[in-house]
């Protein structure tokens, strides 16, 4: 026990007095706050310019209605009302003072607009994809011209409005201690970020793992080492020493999210709309992160440390990690599914799957709870698992560490788990 | 009680058999000498003794118990292939070893630091072991084996790789541990080293031990001491097995085995009388000799007549 501790301090500090950790830590939450507010922020940056626009209104009857309903500042319209004769004239015109810049675009609004039916507004402009712009004018336009053809047939336009409104969807979520309104959003966004935060640590930690191992094979150190550890307590050191390193990190990343939902909220919720549900993660949801986390990277780290002990370099490993990240990326996949119907009898199955567990019976306890029987029986299925692999890696590992050259066959591991 | 014993040990790997039946007794307080070609079964043993790799069959004992747990704690060992965690520091790593041996942390810095310094190398202690050139590591590596004041201390090839300075240094550091009462095995083929340092021996050859002994011992039960001739004529004597036990002529030069109880004296009489005699020589068995003589003995006896 003293020795194992030891060697978890060594994997412990030697991690986080690097460098890449520090780097690593911090980078992650810039990575994912960059994701998500660059295009808010350069959204933000194009919204403030103005746009002139010259609308040639062929129906004569535009201009009251467009600058009655003018709301947004940013969009500055122009209507001249227009014979066809005049057509040929103005669009020349027009386009000398688009090439010349003095307006952003002109738009031409045929004769039939105000009558029924489907009719083409036709634009003008040297930019033709800012959709931002294309898109206010076509709506303005729009609802202009439905203004008049309502009024031509006799109606209220402000009546038909209001007896038009489509409905809004309010989402209450039910759960043990109560109903919660909870916009579906948001609860898929948290959701969704919290197994892949899952997924993502899984396959980075287990990796770590099997690097560790190999450095620990080609620094040739190991003899040296296993004469004085038994090869499980060097296992158990190298994996508990990196998880340890991986939940000082979650610990970090939390802090993090803590200061910055305290001291960005308004802001937060003023450019991305989420910010307030993210704090409203429930507490049992958070604890069985916690759960699954630590119980998925013991069952991965120990496949992973096993898979490290029988290669000589990563890139020997490259090819061999893949049925392993298959095994993270299946759940992963299947998350889309389990998410609608998290309890179908396909659902309740796969999330019983040890591999599977980490990932889909926290997602299935973060959407909808399910008996406690089934979540008592996936842990104790996958702590069955891990204690099975350390058991059949304990043995790999111990043959493993000390081979170098050829990589073992498929048969020959047999014959160690066979023999050791 | 021995310092370590193996009884009828084996161990295979695939189709090969690497240790057969090996029987070993190693006294305590002695340095002993595990000698054998490459290939022998050497590092096995050692890696067997030290319950990295566990044999097929048999025993082995540790200070008298069972080769397990905390007994090997009192072991320090030095693998052929010596390596270190390139990125940790000096007094780090030695003390990362100290407590894996069980000392006390304070404690294992505390000697690691006076080693250090006794090597020079005090002003290391507290740089990476990448930045330390390949002798210092060395060093380092010897520190790490013996920081924890072992009882049996097991050096797998000490002697290879090292510059003649270093060599020395090696040679005081097992002398010196053998006076604080700790016993020393070393592997090696080097069978000068042997010679110098050895009280005990024992030869391997194909994963067995083919010759076991006190030094002096071995040195006697081979002792017909060789007879060297140079000479020209035809030297008839040699085929008087009352004589010759065994020869090996060159044409003008002879080595002689005497026949048992026939003295060196005697066969000069005898080619003085046949032949020119041009030098004469006796010449004490060498460890060499006896290994050579020994394993081809082995192999000979093997091929079937």
């Amino acid at each position: 026990m003293r020795k194992t501790l030891a060697l978890i301090r060594k994997e412990f500090l030697q991690r986080v007095r690097g460098k890449g950790f520090w780097i690593g830590t911090l980078a992650l939450p810039v990575f994912f706050v960059g994701l998500s507010f660059v295009p808010a922020f350069f959204m933000h940056l194009s919204a403030g310019k103005e746009s002139k626009v010259v609308v040639v209104d062929l129906t004569r009857r535009l201009e009251q209605v467009l600058q009655a309903n003018a709301t947004d500042t940013r969009l500055k319209m122009e209507v001249i009302p227009a014979d066809s004769a005049q057509l040929p004239t103005l669009k020349e015109q027009l386009s000398r003072r688009i090439s010349r810049g003095e307006i952003d675009a002109a738009l031409f609004v045929p004769a039939s607009a105000t009558k029924p039916g489907t009719v083409s507004l036709e634009l003008y402009a040297k930019n033709v994809s800012n959709f931002e712009l294309n898109n206010a004018l076509k709506t303005r336009v729009s609802e202009a011209v439905v203004e008049i053809r309502l009024l031509d047939s006799g109606f209220d336009p402000m009546l038909v409005r209001q007896l038009t409104r489509g409905l809004e969807l309010k989402t209450f979520k039910v759960g043990k201690t109560g109903v919660q309104q909870r916009s579906a959003g948001a609860e898929f966004m948290i959701v969704y970020l919290l197994v892949f935060s899952l997924y993502m640590t899984l396959i980075f930690y287990g990796t770590f793992v099997m690097r560790g191992v190999i450095e620990e094979k080609s620094s040739r150190a190991v003899e040296t080492i296993l004469s004085m550890v038994r090869p499980s307590q060097l296992m158990a050191g190298k994996i508990l020493g990196i998880g340890a390193v991986g939940l000082v990190q979650y610990f970090l990343w939390l802090v993090m999210i803590i200061l910055f939902l305290v001291l960005g909220q308004h802001w937060l919720q003023s450019v991305a709309g989420v910010g307030g549900s993210v704090g409203s993660i429930p507490a049992g949801t958070l604890a069985a992160f916690v759960v699954f986390f630590v119980l998925g990277y013991l069952l991965f780290s120990t496949l992973w440390a096993a898979l490290g002990s029988i290669v000589n370099s990563e890139s020997e490993a490259q090819q061999l990690q893949f049925p392993l990240v298959m095994l993270l990326v299946i759940p992963f996949m299947a998350m889309f599914y389990v998410i609608n119907a998290p309890n179908t009898t396909v659902s309740v199955v796969l999330s019983l799957v040890p591999f599977f567990a980490p990932i889909l019976m926290f997602l299935r306890i973060a959407v909808d709870p399910p008996a406690l029987w089934q979540v008592a029986l996936s842990v104790v299925l996958l702590v069955l698992t891990i204690w099975g692999a350390i058991w059949v890696v304990g043995r790999i590992f111990r043959v493993g560490i000390l081979m170098t050259g050829k990589r073992p066959t498929l048969p020959e591991i047999l014959r160690w788990l066979r023999h050791a | 009680m021995n310092a370590i014993e193996l009884d009828n040990v084996w161990k295979s790997f695939g189709e090969t058999t690497a240790v057969a039946g090996l029987d070993l007794v190693v006294p305590r307080g002695c340095i002993f000498g595990l000698l054998g070609p490459n290939g022998a079964g050497k590092t096995t043993t050692i890696r067997m003794v030290m319950d990295i790799i566990a044999p097929d069959r048999g025993e082995i004992r540790v200070l008298g118990q069972p080769n397990s747990g905390a007994i090997l704690d009192r072991v320090g060992y030095l693998p052929e292939e010596r390596g270190l965690y390139p990125k940790m520091k000096v007094i780090e790593l030695l003390e990362l070893f100290g407590v894996l041996k069980g000392l006390a942390r304070q404690e294992a810095r505390a000697r690691a630091a006076d080693w250090l310094d006794r090597f020079g190398l005090q002003d290391w202690g507290d740089k990476k072991v990448e930045q330390l050139s390949r002798g210092m590591q060395q060093k380092v590596m010897f520190i790490g084996t013996i920081l924890h004041r072992p009882d049996v201390i097991i050096l797998d090839e000490p002697f290879s790789g090292l510059d003649p300075i270093s060599s020395t240094e090696v040679k005081e550091i097992i002398l010196e541990q053998k006076e604080r009462g700790a016993t020393v095995v070393f592997s090696t083929h080097l069978m000068e080293q042997v010679e110098k340092l050895c009280d005990e021996i024992c030869l391997i050859n194909e994963g067995k031990a083919v010759l076991q002994g006190r030094l002096a011992e071995v040195k006697s039960r081979f002792g017909a001491r060789n007879v060297l001739l140079a000479y020209d004529g035809q030297p008839d004597f040699l085929y008087d097995t009352s004589l010759v036990a065994h020869y090996d002529d060159y044409g003008h030069y002879v080595e002689i085995q005497p026949a048992e109880g026939v003295s060196p004296q005697a066969i000069l009489e005898r080619a003085v009388r046949e032949v020119e005699v041009w030098r004469f020589e006796v010449k004490e068995p060498s460890l060499h000799d006896i290994f050579i003589q020994v394993v081809k003995g082995e192999a000979a006896r093997e091929v079937p007549a």
